[in-house]
């Protein structure tokens, strides 16, 4: 069976999502990974089930997530992370999944679990001793990573 | 939310609650009893959770929370009373029990009520210093379960919307 890789439609989404917010970003690459692991403040994670079963880990350091949630508040200035801030996170990434799965849908039909925020400094291992794929991506003068982990279903 | 979806919640609440139970019997011949918590604030202070993404007719996910101490009593009597040969397993044992609670619990509830079917997302180990899962952002209705005794304390928290 052949095998899904989410590497294209997740840089696809990010293609079509982030300009619709006056984000710029840029795609850098994709490295094998032992485990699937957060090293960023912000971490949001979405299961993956039906066509392909997996996670999605969304990682965002807070300077990424600061551009983020204020790109939302159509540039309203925004210096620290509260609950609405939180909430907006979690939105653009949701947005950013439903893309990502409409475009993957042309090969397979994947449905997704609503994303979870996770916060805490330091490395968060979500999934030791499973091979992951990570795709580095710079937002203007900071940075942000999606690593993901799946088995068709 | 109406009614119905609230005593629906209620339902799929019991099946884990059924599930915790006969799954921690199978797994260390202790039945573990647990209790509605009305708490509903973020599951910070515990170091270990596993997370299970649930889709289908509805959507959400399952945590499962407990401390080092308390994940490692359990992972001890799950291994007949002896530590596991390598520390990093531990939490993968532990993954194992709340997989198996989904599991039996989904199960129960897709054969039993009608128009109904949910699926689970591979089993999440989140550990780290000062994490804290935030729950608000989901707008889920959530339900939390809790066992407490002489393996500590471990949390049930499930929380489910309507799917899209």
């Amino acid at each position: 069976m052949a095998e899904h890789s989410l590497k294209d439609p997740l840089i696809q989404a990010c293609n079509d999502l982030f300009p619709q917010f006056g984000l710029t970003h840029k795609f850098m690459c994709e490295l094998k990974e032992s485990s699937l692991n957060s090293l960023e403040k912000y971490t949001i994670l979405v299961g993956l089930t039906v066509g392909l079963s997996g996670n999605i880990v969304v990682s965002i350091p807070e300077k990424t997530a600061l551009k983020i949630i204020s790109a939302m508040m159509f540039g309203a200035e925004v210096k620290e992370i509260d609950e609405m801030g939180q909430s907006a996170l979690c939105e653009f990434t949701n947005m950013l999944m439903g893309s990502t799965l409409t475009i993957l849908s042309a090969d397979i039909n994947v449905d997704m679990a609503p994303p979870t925020l996770i916060v805490g400094e330091g490395k968060i291992v979500l999934s030791r001793h499973v091979e992951s794929k990570k795709l580095f991506f710079k937002l203007d003068d900071s940075k942000f990573n999606i690593a993901y982990q799946t088995t068709t279903a | 939310m109406p009614n119905a979806e609230i005593t629906l919640f209620k339902n799929i609440t019991n099946s884990f609650k059924t599930a915790f139970e006969e799954t921690s019997l199978e797994l260390i011949n202790e039945k573990l009893n647990c209790i509605d918590l009305c708490d509903q604030k973020n599951d910070d202070g515990n170091n270990v959770s596993i997370l299970i993404g649930i889709t289908g007719s509805l959507s959400g996910r399952l945590l499962l929370s407990a401390n080092y101490t308390t994940v490692n009593n359990f992972v001890k009597k799950m291994n007949s009373g002896m530590p596991l040969e390598s520390e990093d397993e531990t939490g993968f044992y532990f993954a194992e029990f709340a997989n198996m609670i989904c599991g039996k619990a989904l199960s129960s509830v897709n054969n039993t009520t009608d128009n109904l079917k949910l699926w689970l997302s591979p089993p999440v180990l989140l550990t780290g210093e000062d994490i804290a899962i935030v729950n608000h952002t989901q707008k889920l209705h959530s339900e939390k379960l809790q066992y407490s005794g002489t393996l500590g304390d471990i949390i049930l928290n499930i929380g489910l919307k309507k799917g899209e």
